[in-house]
């Protein structure tokens, strides 16, 4: 099946990061670890990560870093806790306990 | 001369001067300068990243312009952690400022006016489930506090270009609200109320000429609402109803961004010319819940917020540019 999405990880400088050219012609996607989708099989996508010096990931390899990023923020918030809160006590401090992200292929 | 009236069935007219309300598209000679004129279309506005906030927050509030911003109230992660801070942009950075008297989250656009005149209305502590009813105004070096607000309550949105004039409107008090109030400099007095209670809106205008538009009922409304200075009239709905979304410009030249509309988080943008809604360049992040410059549609700001993408950055803050509508001389040598 033909690839929709590419990935790279490359950590967001601010200014100058996506310029208005970019983001009018490709849609981004940032996800936990520094991870950015972008279209696959695209100049323009692929223009931008070698701007960025973006470290190409295959899909599963991204999965794998924004998987691990999401269990450091549930094991934080598991570990986050006041005597005698209960759970929606600690739900209505925190939110929810951080899901799962599924990339796209 | 006669060509292009054989072409295009009009002649081309003489101005010493630019003539006045220009339409796109239009051609005149101008007899000062002895050029052929056109006014250009107006291409279409895009989102660039800016500079990273200091500390990463959401559900906070902003006021400004592009170039010239704060951002303020809000939270650090989570749902708990209520902000005193205050960050200023120069259009390129973020540098830390003095800190607000009263912690507290807006959840909406409650920041109205300039980074030398500013204002913050109302808001919300966390966790303690209470609105606040305190109001703070920014001279360009630190915050006081002024009168208190008659509803308090969070999620709603302020307009107004200084601090001394601000209007009020919308938010969640009790319930989800169409109370508004008109600050005067000195007393906070109630006028007629929006026809649909909402919270989670976009404000933008003065006192006297507002925008209300979008926020949550809690379903995503795409309802926006006219500010005369005296009533509320219902106006042309947006495209995309959302909730928690950004707003900035005036009653005549605005534009909405980001938000839910369906409680995951958009990236759409529209502008508004006084008469209708047009779809232009999405934001680069999908996000609600961010700070925003409130005074210009053409060279808007969002700062932080929610993104369900990336949970852990909202620090993150992007720019949007509108090219204005230009002259441009026409070589007919």
């Amino acid at each position: 099946m033909a690839k929709t999405y590419q990935y790279c990880v490359a950590e967001n400088w601010g200014k100058g990061f996506i310029e208005h050219g970019e983001s009018s012609r490709i849609t981004f996607s940032n996800f936990p670890g520094d991870v950015w989708q972008v279209p696959a099989y695209n100049k323009h996508g692929n223009l931008w990560i070698a701007k960025v010096a973006g470290a190409v990931k295959t899909k599963d390899e991204a999965q794998t870093i924004v998987t691990a990023e999401m269990k450091k923020a549930r094991d934080a918030w598991d570990a986050d806790n006041v005597d005698g809160e209960s759970s929606a006590e600690k739900i209505a401090r925190l939110g929810s306990k951080p899901a799962n992200i599924t990339l796209e292929e | 001369m006669s060509e292009y009236k054989a072409i295009h069935g009009v002649k081309i007219r003489d101005y010493t001067t630019d003539p006045d309300n220009l339409i796109t598209g239009q051609v005149w000679f101008d007899k000062t300068n002895k050029v052929l004129q056109f006014q250009e279309s107006n291409a279409a506005g895009s989102w660039a990243t800016g500079g990273s906030l200091n500390v990463g927050s959401r559900y906070a509030s902003g006021l400004g312009v592009q170039t010239a911003s704060l951002a303020f109230s809000g939270l650090r992660h989570g749902l708990s952690g209520d902000r005193v801070e205050t960050e200023l942009y120069n259009g390129a950075s973020w540098t830390e400022v003095n800190d607000m008297n009263t912690a507290r989250s807006t959840y909406g656009s409650q920041g109205a006016g300039t980074t030398t005149s500013g204002i913050c209305v109302s808001g919300y502590s966390n966790p303690a489930d209470a609105n606040k009813d305190e109001v703070e105004t920014w001279n360009g070096t630190s915050w006081t506090e002024i009168a208190d607000v008659n509803t308090a309550r969070r999620a709603a949105a302020a307009s107004g270009v200084v601090n001394s004039a601000v209007l009020f409107f919308g938010g969640f008090a009790d319930a989800r609200t169409n109370a508004t109030e008109i600050w005067n400099g000195t007393a906070w007095t109630e006028l007629n109320n929006l026809n649909l209670a909402r919270d989670t809106l976009s404000g933008q205008g003065t006192n006297t000429a507002a925008l209300a538009a979008a926020g949550g009922v809690p379903g995503a409304k795409d309802e926006v609402e006219l500010w005369n200075g005296t009533s509320w009239t219902e106006i042309a709905d947006i495209n995309t109803a959302r909730q928690s979304v950004g707003g900035s410009g005036t009653s005549t030249l605005g534009l909405v961004y980001g938000g839910q509309p369906r409680g995951d988080n958009g990236q759409k943008t529209e502008q508004w010319n006084g008469t209708a809604w047009t779809e232009t360049n999405d934001m680069s992040i999908a996000r609600s819940g961010f700070a925003t410059s409130t005074l210009s549609a053409t060279a808007a700001l969002a700062a932080g917020g929610d993104s369900d993408n990336n949970p852990s950055a909202p620090a993150g803050t992007e720019e949007f540019s509108s090219p204005a509508v230009s002259t441009k001389t026409v070589d007919i040598d």
